[in-house]
């Protein structure tokens, strides 16, 4: 008997412990910010990775600081990968060991509410919805709850265009101009790579395909939430990339290292993608300063929408926060001033979802890099036309299925009709979620 | 026991909590504390999880759900099938090596015999991160130096890393590069147990070393051979490592393995049930496996 008493007092120390862990933090009612910057007060620990944590400490804090000297941030490097087990884990114990501001992708917040419905700060409690109008809709209707509130402040944007080598382009005789459909892309693709032996295009993943929905307004899943990949727009999304497949135009290129190969070495003519890869190409590709140029996506029919976006990421206040005010006004800062924006696109190449930096003379320079042109300001004039679309909580798992499935596409001759059948089926089958109709 | 005795041992507890009879368990408590929160708690709470759904933020036992999903889902079959292919080829082939090294490493006709020890078990202590990046250099379709050696040679390029059968010749290479020499000095060490008079006696009855060989040192080494079967095949269930940074388990899934499987669940997708779900299953077929090895050996 004496072994159970023992067990027994054993398991209740643990039990003990264990519900010992885990903090409250202020609710966002209790929260005012002051008016004066020199009033708010506090530390302010920030998880970031790679471009955002060195555009959040390089350019953002010296200006802030300047404006809330009281205000002491600490921006905390972290891995992208790390940043949200870090986050998870810390949601999963009750919100302990995180930070006052945290970096987090548009298509990873939802991942976030569903499993944690509390995760982050209600943000339009803390009069962020003054700003709202200051951004592309497409980026700030994602980082909204259920409730229409905003739960995190939008930083950067992925607008989506056909990245090109005008040399290339050139010598196969094709005029970028003359591209406005698909089929016109194909067209032309056609005559790069007879003329040129060139592919007219790489992928590495799924990427094609969610741009080729957004595009259409669309994409893997519809307002509620359910799984839409075998939609009208997937069908035609899936019917040009069969007759990209069919015609040799594209190679499938591996990874992101695979991908930036491909460009490097003039493997592949056109690269449809963010803006983002402005920042890769210059870094990586300077040998190919003023070879590459970018035109607007082609359309699925004559005078369809032109625009997309990959990617972004925006800054989150988890409700753990004890410090929400410093908080707030620095992650409202890096979001809304306007400067701020400006460097992070000139010195990171990171895109401002800002619309007010677009009126920025900065943005309608011509790069020497980009064949001259006023690149930012053409991938600016996409922004409003970029169609909002749901990214739900299952968004990973099924992009990871769906990245499988293109590459059994493109390696294993399954085609592309199937890919989405297929797909769905198994995003069903892995997310547990009910499909359109 | 007189009881005399008896009233001295009950005196003594009366003086304080710690008494010879107490004073164990006291001792242990630290460690067994530690044990039970770090050990026994996980496995009891992921036994638990493996029955439950987090719907909206709440975990609620929903029954048989995970594994039934599990049961179904074609992505686990393919991971299991991968996990099975790697064990199949790669364990037999590496531990054909471990012995042939090791016995080589055991004559006393080499030199420098500790030098060549260390060279071979280093693979299994290195940072595989590290080891992963000279890998992907060395395995680079375009520009890695095995297939620059291979076109300088007149070959034709492998796709090493982004073709569904190489990528898993890879991910065995690689493998197998890793743990060989840490099963060769298991070996090693079997080997040493073995008493020389039997070669001695195998010696003067004319046996050849091919003969002494399969006759004795395979025979002597069953045991030991036997628990690097286990240890492999369990390794292999575990293989997570490689794929994740050689391949990332692509393309198409053709690198993912089981565990590699239960970590997108967990961590990827923060579906914690469902990979709670798949670390069970994980378990049951290790347990099978090791016990039919046992038995096939013990026959």
């Amino acid at each position: 008997m004496k072994k159970h008493y023992c067990t027994v007092f054993l398991i209740t120390v643990m039990v003990l412990i264990l519900t010992a862990c885990g903090g409250t933090g202020e609710s966002a009612a209790d929260v005012s910010i002051p008016d004066n910057p020199e009033d708010v007060e506090g530390d302010v620990t920030v998880w970031a990775w790679a471009l955002e944590a060195n555009y959040l400490e390089k350019d953002v804090l010296p200006a802030f600081e300047e404006k809330y000297p009281n205000v002491n941030v600490t921006i905390e490097h972290i891995g992208v990968d790390q940043v949200y087990q870090k986050v998870s884990a810390g949601l999963s114990s009750g919100g302990s060991g995180l930070p006052d501001v945290v970096q987090v992708e548009n298509n990873r917040i939802h991942s976030f509410t569903e499993q944690f419905p509390d995760a982050f700060t209600n943000l339009s409690a803390l009069g962020y919805d003054e700003h709202e109008d200051k951004f592309a809709e497409a980026k700030i209707s994602g980082l909204k709850d259920s409730d229409g509130n905003i739960i995190a402040m939008p930083r950067d944007l992925g607008p989506v265009a056909v990245l090109y080598r005008t040399d290339i382009f050139e010598e196969a005789g094709v005029d970028p101009v003359s591209i406005k459909t698909w089929d016109d892309y194909i067209a032309a693709g056609k005559k790069v790579v007879e003329q040129t032996g060139k592919y007219f295009l790489g992928t590495e993943g799924d990427g094609i395909l969610r741009i080729m929905m957004q595009q259409q307004g669309s994409y893997y899943f519809d307002e509620e939430g359910n799984l839409d990949i075998t939609s009208e727009a997937g069908e035609k999304a899936a019917n040009v990339l069969q007759q990209m497949k069919d015609n040799d135009l594209i190679t499938y290129t591996n990874n992101w290292d695979g991908q930036v190969a491909a460009m490097k070495n003039g493997e592949v003519a056109t690269h449809p993608g963010a803006v983002w890869w402005s920042g890769t190409m210059i870094e990586q590709m300077p040998e190919l300063a003023g070879k590459w140029d970018m035109f607007k996506l082609p359309a699925f029919e004559e005078g369809g929408t032109r625009a997309s976006n990959d990617g972004g990421s925006a800054l989150a206040i988890p409700s753990e926060s004890d410090n929400k005010a410093a908080a707030y006004v620095f992650a409202e800062f890096a979001t809304t001033d306007v400067d701020s924006q400006i460097k992070a696109l000139t010195n990171r190449g990171l895109f401002p979802a800002l619309t007010a930096a677009y009126e920025e003379p900065v943005f309608s320079e011509e790069q020497e890099y980009f064949n001259n042109q006023p690149f930012f300001k053409k991938f600016a004039d996409i922004v409003p036309e970029i169609p909002a679309v749901n990214h739900d909580g299952a968004e990973l798992e099924v992009r990871s299925v769906m990245g499988s499935e293109i590459e059994a596409f493109l390696l294993d001759d399954k085609p592309a009709m199937d890919m989405l059948t297929d797909g769905e089926k198994q995003a069903v089958q892995q997310t547990g979620k009910e499909t359109t109709e | 026991m007189t009881s005399t005795t008896k009233r001295l041992e009950a005196s003594k507890t009366k003086k304080g909590f710690i008494t010879p009879k107490t004073a164990p368990y006291i001792f242990v408590f630290p460690a067994l504390l530690l044990f039970l929160t770090f050990t026994v708690y996980p496995i009891i709470a992921s036994f638990l999880l493996s029955f439950q759904t987090r719907i909206s933020g709440v975990y609620s036992f929903t029954g048989l759900d995970n594994y039934i999903r599990l049961f179904s889902d074609p992505v686990f079959y393919k991971a299991l099938g991968n996990t099975f292919i790697i064990l199949l080829v790669q364990v037999p082939i590496m531990l054909f090596l471990a012995v042939i090294l090791a016995v080589l490493l055991q004559s006393k006709l080499l030199n420098i015999r500790g030098f060549y020890r260390v060279s071979f078990f280093t693979p299994a202590v290195t940072s595989l991160v590290a080891a992963s990046i000279i890998f992907i250099l060395l395995l680079n379709t375009d520009y890695g130096l095995v297939n620059y050696i291979l076109t300088s040679l007149g070959m034709e390029r492998v796709p090493w890393l982004s073709d569904g059968i190489w990528a898993k010749i890879s991910l065995i290479m690689v493998t197998t590069w890793r743990w060989t020499g840490y099963n060769m000095v298991i070996l090693l060490a079997g080997l040493q147990n073995i008493s020389n008079d039997l070669y001695e006696a195998a010696s003067i009855d004319g046996a050849s070393s091919i003969k002494k060989f399969f006759h004795i040192t395979i025979p002597q080494l069953k045991p030991v051979l036997l628990f690097c079967f286990v240890l492999s095949t369990i390794g292999s269930f575990q293989l997570f490592d490689e794929p994740y940074n050689l391949t990332g388990g692509g393309p198409n899934n053709a690198t993912l393995t089981i565990t590699y499987y239960l970590y997108n669940q967990g961590f990827g997708y923060f579906d914690f049930g469902y990979a709670s779900a798949i670390a069970y299953v994980i378990v049951l077929f290790i347990a099978v496996l090791s016990w039919l090895q046992f038995k096939v050996v013990k026959e």
